[in-house]
C-alpha cells in the first residue's frame, strides 16, 4: 500500500524557519489528516481522473494554513481546490500558496472565526487511472440473435492506492486546453511568469519521455484480479456524459486492474448483412452482424461506450464455439443500429461484369476533332451465397465523378442513390443459390459533361 | 537579489560639479523601508510595482540610488514621484551608471525634511492569470460563476505586504515571496446567463461522420451572455481559463471540459466549448451538380458557367432531450438561393448560420439547392472565390 499523500494541519505554533535555513530545509510541526471518503471520477476520453477527498479538520481561531503535499503521482496543481460542505460554518479561505522552492505542495489559508469542526472535501486532476470497456459476443448457431456482454478494465497505474473509493467512471468526450499529465509535470504550477515559453518546452519534453514509457507494455507490473465478484454498476446521464457508478466502494490499487461486467444482455436480435463496397473492402464482401442498442433488444436505454467487441459463434448446444472475428466498436448511441464488422466472407460473393459496351453520341467540335462521347456499360452484378443462410447483401457503387447516369436497373426498388457519386443495391439472396441484378451505366466524357447540361 | 533604495546627501552648493561616479568611492547612506507596496494588475502589460516611502531630503540637491540586483525591470520605466509640494521638491536628473542594476535619482530639495513619495517600476516576471470555475445546474440552464486570481511572482523580488489591486473595485494583501504562486478568490458581481448549444462548422466537421473510423462528435458548449446594464453591479470578465463542472440530478459535481474565456466586455456572449456529442450525427451530402448556361468562345472553349447545387443534410438526436443546434455552411463566389429547405441567416457573404431546434430522438433532413454563378472555367479562376480586400 502506497500513501504519499500527507494533508497536514499546521497548529498554530508552528515554527517556520525559512528565513534562517537553506532553502529546502523547514522545520515544521503538524496535525495529520485521514480520509473519510474517496470518489474517483475515471474519464475514458482523456488520462484525467477527478478524486474528491472527503477529510474532517478542527480549526482553531484565526488563521489556519493547511498543507496538501504529495509525492511519486501526478496531480494537476492548478486543479486543486478545498471546499467546505458545511457552508454556514465561520471559516473563510482567504488565498491558496504555491509555495517557493517546494514543489507539490499547495497551502490553503483558511480563517476561522471561532474554533470548529469542518468536513471538507479535496478536489484534483490525476492522471495514470484509466478504464476501458470490450465486449464478447456469442452469435446463436442460427445467427438470429447474440449473447452480450460488457466488461470493463479498471487499471491504476498513478503511483497511488485509493482504497475504499466510490468510483465513477465518465464516458463522454470532454474538451481540454492541456493534457493533464503536462500540468502535474510543470515545474511551477501556473508556469513562470517571464519564462513561460521554456517551461513548455520543457514540460512537452517530459511529457514525451514519459509518453513513450507508458506506451510500452507494462503489463507485469499488474495483477489481474478478473476473478473478483463482479459490482453492479449503475448508469445516469449527465449532459452529454453516461456515468457509470460502481456499487458499493472498491479499492483502486496502485499496478492493479480489475474487470468488471457492466452489461449483460442475454438474447440481442441480430441481422447478418454482407457488404461488397469495392472502394473500402476492394473485392472481397463483409460479414457485418447488426443489432440495435434498445431496451426492445435488452440492451437498456444508454450509449455503449467503444471498445474492442470479440465475436464467437455458437456450433451447437452444448457450448462449443468458434472464433467469428473482432472489431473496434465506436461509441454506439441508444436506439441506434450498429455494424459489426467481422471479416471476409467467402460464401457469399459479387461479382461485377461489364456484358456489353458502346461509346455514343460522339461529339466533334467545330475542326471536326472528336470532343466527346458516352461510354454506356450493360452491368451485371452477379451474387452467389453459398451458406446455408438466406444473405442479405448490400453493394455500394463509387462513381470517380459525377457525370453519370444509371438506367434500366432490373430492381428498381431494390436501387438507392446515396449522394452524386455513390449509389447502392439492397438484396437478399436466398441459401445456395445465385442472383443477378442488371442495369446500365453512362458516363459522359469530355465536351459530353457539358453538352448534357446545355 | 532585491530592489533596495539608499538615500545619500551629497554637500553641494549651487555650482558645484558632482563627483565623477564611475570612480571607486564609499558611500554612507539611509536605507528607507517602504511603508507599503501596491501591485497593480493589468489585462495584459506587466504588474506594475508601487512603492510608497518616506524620504528623509535634505535641502539642496540629494541623490537616492535605486538598485535592483538580481531582479530584472525595464530602467527607463522606473519613477520617483513627491505626493507633496511638487513645485519645491524636483527630480532634476536620472544616472544609469554603467553596471545596469541601479540608477541614481538627484532630488533637489528647496527645505529640508521628511518627503513622502512613490517609486513605480515594472519588474519582469511578475504577473497574474485569471482562473474561473464554473458550476451549471442539472438541466444547463444557470452557471454559478468562481474566479481566482492566480499571482506568479519569479520577479526576485519578495512582498512582505503588498496590496494587491485587480481593478478599481477589487483588492487585497498578501505576501509574496520571490518564485511562489498564490491563488486568491474573487467575486464575480453576476453571472452570466447560460443557453446550450451545438455547434456545428462545415468546414471544420467531417461530413460523413458515420464512415469515419473515429468519429469525434459534435462540439457542444454554453453561449454565456453578461448581462448589458449600465450599473456597477456587473463587471467584464477577464480572460482566463474556465473549469466547467456539472452538478448532476444526484448532486455529484461531474467535471465536463475547459476552454478559454477571452475578456468578455458587458452585453457581449461568447461561446465555451465544453466537449463534444456524439449522440448527434450531422451529415452533409452532396446530391446534385447541374452545370447551366454554358458559354463558350468562337473555338467552342468553355469560358463561363453556372451550377445548380443540391446539398443535402442529415441531422439525427439519438439522446433523451432536445438540442439547439447551430450549423455553419459556406458557399464561396457569387451565388443566389434556388431552394433553400430551412431558414439561415447570412453572416457575410458566403456564410450560413442555421439555428436549428431538434427534438429528442428526432431526424431531421433538409435540402439545400443553390445556382452559383458566373464560374469561370479556365481564365480568372481565382475570382470564383471571393477574397478579402
Amino acid at each position: 500500500m502506497i500513501q504519499p499523500f500527507r494533508c497536514l494541519l499546521f497548529s498554530s505554533l508552528v515554527l517556520i524557519l525559512m528565513h534562517s535555513m537553506p532553502a529546502q530545509a523547514r522545520i515544521d510541526t503538524a496535525v495529520l489528516t485521514h480520509t473519510r471518503q474517496i470518489q474517483a471520477y475515471i474519464y475514458h476520453s482523456a488520462d484525467l481522473t477527478l478524486i474528491k477527498d472527503t477529510r474532517t479538520i478542527n480549526f482553531a481561531e484565526g488563521m489556519n494554513p493547511v498543507r496538501f503535499s504529495w509525492s511519486g503521482t501526478r496531480i494537476d496543481p492548478t486543479s486543486l481546490s478545498l471546499d467546505i460542505s458545511d457552508r454556514s460554518l465561520p471559516l473563510e479561505i482567504t488565498q491558496t500558496q504555491f509555495p517557493a522552492r517546494q514543489k507539490n505542495q499547495a497551502i490553503w489559508h483558511i480563517n476561522a472565526q471561532e474554533p470548529c469542526r469542518a468536513e471538507v472535501v479535496i478536489r484534483y486532476f490525476t492522471t495514470g487511472i484509466s478504464w476501458q470497456p470490450h465486449y464478447t459476443a456469442i452469435l446463436s448457431s442460427d445467427q438470429t440473435r447474440m449473447q452480450w456482454t460488457g466488461q470493463v478494465r479498471i487499471t491504476n497505474r498513478s503511483g497511488m492506492d485509493y482504497p475504499d473509493a466510490r468510483v465513477m467512471l465518465v464516458d463522454g468526450e470532454i474538451h481540454l486546453l492541456d493534457r493533464i499529465a503536462d500540468l502535474a509535470d510543470q515545474p511551477f504550477p501556473y508556469g513562470r511568469a517571464d519564462t513561460a515559453s521554456s517551461d513548455t518546452d520543457r514540460a512537452g519534453m517530459i511529457a514525451r519521455g514519459k509518453a513513450i514509457m507508458e506506451s510500452a507494455p507494462a503489463l507485469m507490473l499488474q495483477s489481474d484480479t478478473t476473478g473478483s465478484a463482479p459490482k453492479n454498476v449503475h448508469k445516469a446521464r449527465a449532459s452529454d456524459y453516461v456515468v457509470y457508478t460502481l456499487d458499493g466502494e472498491k479499492t483502486l490499487s496502485d499496478g492493479g486492474s480489475d474487470a468488471l461486467i457492466f452489461i449483460r444482455a442475454p438474447s440481442v436480435p441480430v441481422d447478418t448483412l454482407y457488404v461488397s463496397d469495392t472502394s473500402r473492402f476492394k473485392d472481397t464482401v463483409i460479414r457485418m452482424v447488426t443489432f440495435t442498442n434498445d431496451a426492445a433488444s435488452g440492451l437498456g436505454s444508454f450509449p455503449l461506450p467503444g471498445g474492442i467487441v470479440r465475436v464467437f459463434q455458437a456450433i451447437d448446444p452444448s457450448g462449443g464455439l468458434v472464433f467469428a472475428g473482432t472489431d473496434t466498436t465506436k461509441y454506439i448511441p441508444a436506439g441506434s443500429r450498429h455494424q459489426l464488422r467481422l471479416g471476409p466472407e467467402p460464401r457469399v460473393s459479387v461479382t461485377p461484369r461489364v456484358m456489353g459496351y458502346a461509346k455514343t453520341l460522339l461529339t466533334f467540335d467545330k475542326h471536326k476533332n472528336l470532343s466527346g462521347f458516352d461510354e454506356v456499360r450493360t452491368m451485371a452484378l452477379e451474387l452467389a451465397n453459398f451458406s446455408d443462410q438466406p444473405a442479405k447483401i448490400d453493394i455500394f457503387r463509387t462513381a470517380p465523378d459525377s457525370h453519370f447516369s444509371i438506367s434500366g436497373i432490373s430492381e428498381q426498388d431494390k436501387f438507392e442513390k446515396i449522394d452524386q457519386h455513390r449509389f447502392k443495391f439492397s438484396v437478399t439472396v436466398p441459401p445456395g443459390t445465385r442472383q443477378t441484378i442488371h442495369y446500365t451505366l453512362t458516363t459522359h466524357q469530355g465536351d459530353r459533361k457539358w453538352q448534357s447540361a446545355s | 537579489m532585491a530592489i533596495r533604495i539608499l538615500i545619500f546627501l551629497v554637500l553641494v552648493t549651487a555650482g558645484t560639479v558632482l563627483p565623477d561616479r564611475s570612480c571607486a568611492d564609499t558611500r554612507l547612506g539611509i536605507l528607507p523601508v517602504p511603508e507599503a507596496a501596491h501591485i497593480r494588475l493589468s489585462d495584459q502589460g506587466p504588474a506594475l510595482v508601487q512603492e510608497y516611502h518616506h524620504l528623509s531630503l535634505g535641502k539642496g540637491i540629494t541623490q537616492v540610488t535605486f538598485s535592483w540586483p538580481g531582479v530584472r525591470l525595464d530602467p527607463d520605466a522606473v519613477r520617483l514621484t513627491p505626493l507633496e509640494d511638487p513645485e519645491s521638491i524636483r527630480v532634476i536628473s536620472t544616472v544609469f551608471p554603467p553596471d545596469s542594476t541601479h540608477l541614481i535619482w538627484e532630488v533637489d530639495c528647496q527645505k529640508t525634511g521628511v518627503v513622502p513619495v512613490i517609486i513605480s517600476y515594472l519588474p519582469a516576471g511578475l504577473d497574474s492569470l485569471v482562473t474561473y470555475t464554473a458550476t451549471l445546474t442539472a438541466d444547463e440552464t444557470d452557471l454559478d460563476l468562481d474566479a481566482r486570481l492566480v499571482l506568479r511572482n519569479f520577479s526576485g523580488q519578495t512582498y512582505s505586504l503588498a496590496t494587491v489591486r485587480l481593478d478599481a473595485d477589487t483588492m487585497f494583501s498578501t505576501q509574496i515571496l520571490d518564485r511562489e504562486t498564490r491563488q486568491i478568490p474573487f467575486p464575480v458581481s453576476q453571472n452570466p446567463a447560460v443557453k446550450k448549444i451545438f455547434h456545428w462548422d462545415g468546414q471544420r466537421m467531417p461530413h460523413d461522420p458515420k464512415n469515419q473510423d473515429a468519429y469525434p462528435g459534435v462540439p457542444f458548449g454554453y453561449r454565456l451572455t453578461l448581462p448589458a446594464d449600465d450599473s456597477d453591479n456587473t463587471a467584464d470578465l477577464r480572460a482566463g481559463k474556465v473549469r466547467i463542472f456539472l452538478k448532476d440530478a444526484q448532486n455529484r459535481t461531474l467535471f465536463t471540459g475547459e476552454d478559454s474565456l477571452p475578456f468578455l466586455a458587458k452585453g457581449d456572449t461568447f461561446f465555451l466549448e465544453t466537449g463534444r456529442s456524439r449522440d448527434i450525427v450531422i451529415t452533409k451530402r452532396r446530391m446534385n451538380t447541374d452545370k447551366k448556361r454554358i458559354r463558350r468562345n468562337d473555338k467552342g472553349k468553355i469560358q463561363v458557367f453556372d451550377q445548380v447545387v443540391t446539398d443535402r443534410f442529415i441531422l439525427e438526436n439519438t439522446s433523451d432531450t432536445p438540442a439547439e443546434i447551430q450549423l455553419i455552411d459556406r458557399i464561396s463566389g457569387e451565388w443566389e438561393p434556388v431552394d433553400m429547405g430551412h431558414a439561415y441567416t447570412l453572416e457575410d457573404h458566403e456564410t450560413l448560420i442555421f439555428d436549428i431546434f431538434l427534438g429528442a430522438e428526432e431526424t431531421r433532413t433538409f435540402d439545400l439547392t443553390y445556382e452559383m454563378l458566373n464560374l469561370f472555367a479556365d481564365k480568372f479562376i481565382q475570382f470564383n472565390k471571393v477574397s478579402q480586400q
